[in-house]
């Protein structure tokens, strides 16, 4: 049976394994990690605005406080906070020893099925199935709302689609680089997804 | 508000987007030594944690016009899992609203919207968790964290035992040019025999 509770945002702290929470740490992100995970946290702090909390965060009780750590949703929780709200509702998981918190933290983050090129291009294919400038920059704007990634590898994805009389033969070649760079969006972003 | 819902495994479908369940496609996913196209082991781990601590985190589902039955927009694993465990219901949040496209598009945002991890990250995570200082921590170790990540037990031992400046690190690098399977440790001396062109870095 899963515990769920509303909880408000000044009651909960962060897990101490959060390597970006450390300021010497997060030195070490590469630029373009360091954007994506801006850019993931932007996203999800619109979707906050637009549609609400669609999933709770994963929470446990601190001994002797009225605290919670957060389990799992950090970078929810930051969104959270960026754009005003009071609280979020949370799954408590409770009797966990420092170690087994942490065990189920990586267990909500690396336990996932690998997602794939090949499968990224037929999802966006079925949604969108561009033709022309002006339908794959809507299609940009759209997709920077779903995903974390920058504009160049985004148009990359656009372009093949559109390129290509199946998906099968894409290949991010020189051709949808160079074409990408100037013909979907203008990118202030020099990273790499 | 979060909507929340307990649903019988028999009133949830599948996604038509869903890729590893299209036979036509399903052969795209590369096999690799860590797991297979239809994610062995992020499955069996996944049933392994249902079975022991039952569910830890509701699906996301949204109900069919006409129809009793719920289509899901994220956890088939976890579906699969709870049906291979014998599971009758799961607990689920309700999506309300949704056209086909809506939901496709919330499929996505659930999938890659992610920040990302990263390696020494991992590397801190797993020796913080396990400072195994021999084998025989070292293969205890391995095995109970392949339990909970989506990863082979050579890569999770290199995680455990080799530091953040060692050579070895470079195998992840180069490990898919030379079809060196991942689980698999070289030596230093190994590696330098090794060439890379310029052209492929």
């Amino acid at each position: 049976m899963i515990n769920y509770i509303t909880v408000a945002l000044d009651q909960l702290v962060d897990g101490p394994w959060r390597l970006t929470e450390k300021p010497e740490d997060n030195q070490k992100l590469r630029p373009s990690r360091q954007r994506q995970e801006f850019r993931a946290q932007e996203n999800i702090a619109k979707s906050l605005q637009k549609v609400g909390q669609l999933s709770p965060i994963h929470i446990r009780p601190v001994e002797i406080t009225s605290k919670y750590q957060i389990l799992n949703g950090h970078v929810v929780v930051a969104a959270a906070r960026q754009v005003g709200l009071q609280s979020l509702v949370a799954i408590l998981h409770l009797g966990l020893t420092d170690g087994e918190a942490h065990m189920r933290y990586l267990h909500f983050n690396f336990n996932h099925c690998e997602q794939f090129h090949g499968k990224f291009l037929r999802d966006l294919k079925k949604l969108y199935d561009t033709n022309g400038a002006d339908e794959r920059a809507e299609a940009a704007a759209e997709l920077r709302e779903l995903t974390p990634w920058d504009l160049k590898s985004i148009a990359h994805y656009i372009l093949v689609n559109e390129h290509s009389k199946t998906w099968r033969q894409f290949k991010f070649s020189k051709m949808l680089q160079e074409e990408s760079g100037t013909s979907v969006l203008e990118d202030d972003e020099s990273g790499n997804a | 508000m979060l909507k929340f819902l307990t649903i019988d495994l028999d009133q949830l479908v599948e996604a038509p987007w869903r890729f590893t369940a299209d036979p036509e496609y399903v052969h795209y996913a590369r096999p690799r030594v860590d797991h297979h196209p239809d994610c062995e082991s992020a499955q069996r781990n996944i049933q392994v944690s249902l079975e022991k601590d039952g569910q830890l985190s509701p699906i996301h589902v949204r109900p069919l016009e006409g129809t009793t039955q719920y289509q899901i927009l994220d956890g088939h694993v976890v579906v699969e899992c709870a049906r291979n465990a014998g599971l009758q219901v799961l607990e689920a949040v309700v999506h309300l609203g949704l056209s086909d496209e809506d939901a496709h598009k919330r499929y996505l945002f659930f999938n890659l919207n992610r920040a990302r991890q990263y390696r020494v990250k991992m590397m801190r995570d797993l020796k913080a968790l396990f400072p195994a200082r021999n084998a025989n921590e070292v293969a205890a170790a391995v095995g109970e964290l392949c339990k909970v990540l989506n990863l082979d037990p050579g890569t999770v031992e290199d995680y455990l035992t080799l530091d953040e400046r060692d050579p070895r690190w470079r195998k992840w690098a180069v490990a898919g040019y030379f079809n060196i399977p991942k689980g698999e440790r070289m030596t230093e001396e190994e590696w330098d025999q090794l060439r890379i062109p310029d052209s492929a870095l």
